[in-house]
């Protein structure tokens, strides 16, 4: 199973770097080559404090396997008893103290893919899914598309994905966006959700949302945190990027996005390094926060494409 | 309106008027009643009997500095405080005019952070909670002190009012798209410098980009009956200073009523910021500053 993840993040507006308090796992792009795969985003708290440190602790438990989309609330008992061992050892100011009882929060979407062997000759000479996110600069990949095209055949398996939060998973296959999990429309998001607390006694209500499905090569998976979610499935209700993909490629000026920049791409070894889509990235959340489009948060994507 | 962002860049104001007039000292809750010797006259009321318990200035003192705690560590952050909001606090009594003790004594907004670096003084009181094990424990809590309780002198509200828009104005000339001042008013409710209606309208009429200062009354009462808070109508206040404090407040926008329903009050459509010998803890947790779960407790 051959997968590439492209990691993606920007914080919100007017705060420091450092102030970042989602997470992301791959935290940089990379590109995989096994059986399984589990990748997550988790979006931390601005009213819980270390959520920061939650948010990354969940995303790495996802990556190394110790907080799995089938059995969410297995892992989170022995990633809370962890916290609780860390917590003790902490000073905390007196204002962040009840807080830190209380316990860190954050959104957390986390998906793992399974490969299924398969010797079927590709379907389609062409992935019209690379088109449909043609429509922005920086989602752009035809590159890529053509890695998927001459491969030797077309590669199937099982995805399962776990969520607790407002964090986001798109599935994409062409055209259509087969599924939004967990939340369908614009309107089911607000500021106050319910999250994964570092501290309580809730394991059993943690594996209610989950989603399985199946995957096969030239799919698109997106993990979005809530403000770049929302705004994704505004379009979608709009219609918008159904509009212009026929005109695609021809007129990509009619694209409300960033001009185009060259696709440039880096392959090192081992994995992929995209730092011109990274800035590309962060200059088009900027644009739309200019145009008021997406609410002014840490904005954080995992585009994850099935070769 | 009412959706401007609240950040370190965007701050919000909160200006907190607090009711020192000598009718404060009246007992909130009294217990030990005992009749005087002889009468006694204070702020043009007449009292014939003793009791003990706090009183409504030293409750009044415990709601500000409550929300102020509160304000602290909502704003609380592992590295520090955010300067999400900027706090003043107005006394009204013998005069009028800022009320912060300590070294803030004078300022007439301060943020956040300064307020939480500089409480008067930091008391230990101790404080009921769960033993996890269906039991309570007594547990040892900081308390600190902003303002201290007074009463002394008239109820000179109007006068509070005309200072409030004072600062309002010039906060909004400061910042003109910032999300609307909040000004919260705690009182006995007896104005002694006439019909503070008219004042209080000039207050909500100031107006950022984001719509008009929002004005909300805490009325602390000796009278015994159940606290009321968010109501959408004047007709189970049967104090008439209640009945005019709540005429004075604005109507709580929709999402605060969302956020209100959330913290378990009975906020109806068309509920005012009005609280009646309740606390307005929650008015808080009305100001967003970003992502609050709702399992946060």
């Amino acid at each position: 199973m051959k997968i590439l993840a492209e990691s993606f993040w920007i914080q919100k507006r007017g705060n420091l770097l450092k102030e970042y308090e989602d997470a992301a796992c791959p935290r940089e792009s990379r590109k995989y080559e096994q059986s399984c795969v589990r990748l997550a985003v988790a979006d931390g708290a601005t009213e819980s404090v270390f959520a920061k440190r939650w948010a990354k602790q969940l995303v790495d438990a996802v990556g190394n396997d110790e907080l799995l989309p089938s059995n969410l609330s297995e892992g989170v008992a022995r990633l809370r008893a962890e916290w609780h061992k860390w917590l003790a050892g902490e000073t905390i100011p007196w204002y962040a103290e009840e807080k830190a009882r209380q316990g860190a929060f954050a959104a957390l979407v986390a998906l793992e893919f399974t490969a299924v062997e398969s010797v079927r000759p590709p379907e389609e000479k062409r992935l019209a899914g690379w088109y449909w996110f043609d429509l922005s600069s920086w989602f752009c990949c035809r590159g890529l598309a053509g890695t998927a095209e001459e491969s030797d055949g077309v590669q199937e398996g099982n995805w399962h994905a776990a969520a607790v939060g407002d964090s986001c998973l798109f599935h994409v296959r062409g055209e259509n966006v087969l599924e939004r999990f967990p939340l369908d429309n614009p309107e089911a998001f607000d500021n106050r959700p319910f999250l994964l607390s570092s501290v309580g006694a809730d394991e059993k209500c943690l594996n209610e949302k989950n989603l399985k499905g199946t995957w096969k090569s030239g799919d698109n998976f997106y993990l979005m945190t809530d403000a770049l979610a929302c705004w994704f499935l505004k379009h979608l209700d709009a219609g918008s990027l159904a509009d212009v993909q026929g005109d695609f490629p021809s007129t990509p000026e009619t694209v409300d996005f960033p001009a185009v920049v060259p696709d440039t791409t880096v392959v090192v070894e081992g994995g992929f390094v995209s730092t011109t889509k990274t800035d590309r990235f962060r200059m088009w959340v900027e644009s739309l926060r200019d145009k008021g489009m997406i609410r002014n948060d840490d904005c954080t994507l995992i585009r994850i494409k099935l070769l | 309106m009412y959706t401007a962002e609240i950040s370190r860049n965007n701050p919000a104001m909160i200006l907190f008027l607090l009711d020192q007039s000598g009718s404060m000292d009246e007992i909130f809750d009294p217990e030990n009643i005992q009749a005087m010797k002889k009468p006694k006259v204070v702020d043009g009321k007449t009292y014939t009997h003793t009791a003990s318990g706090p009183t409504k200035a030293e409750e009044l003192a415990d709601a500000i500095n409550k929300l102020l705690q509160t304000l602290c560590i909502k704003c609380g952050k592992e590295e520090g405080v955010r300067d999400y909001f900027h706090i003043g606090v107005i006394g009204y009594g013998t005069q009028v005019g800022p009320a912060f003790a300590g070294s803030l004594a004078g300022r007439e907004l301060v943020p956040i952070s300064e307020v939480e670096g500089n409480p008067a003084r930091i008391e230990t009181r101790t404080k009921k909670v769960s033993d996890g094990a269906g039991g309570l424990i007594e547990l040892d809590v900081k308390f600190r002190i902003w303002f201290e309780a007074e009463a002394n002198g008239g109820t000179p509200m109007c006068a509070a009012l005309q200072e409030a828009r004072r600062i309002v104005q010039g906060w909004l000339s400061i910042h003109p798209n910032c999300f609307p001042p909040v000004v919260i008013n705690i009182t006995d409710g007896e104005s002694s410098d006439g019909d503070p209606g008219s004042a209080a309208a000039s207050v909500r009429t100031l107006a950022s980009s984001d719509g008009e200062t929002l004005f909300f009354n805490l009325h602390l009462s000796a009278q015994k009956t159940r606290p009321i808070t968010f109501p959408s109508s004047d007709a189970d206040l049967l104090d008439p200073y209640a009945k005019s404090l709540f005429q004075m407040s604005s109507p709580l926008t929709t999402d605060m009523i969302s956020v209100a329903k959330q913290e378990g009050f009975n906020a109806a459509e068309g509920a005012r910021g009005f609280a009646f010998n309740a606390n307005l803890q929650v008015a808080i947790q009305f100001l967003d500053i970003g992502t609050r779960p709702s399992n946060l407790r």
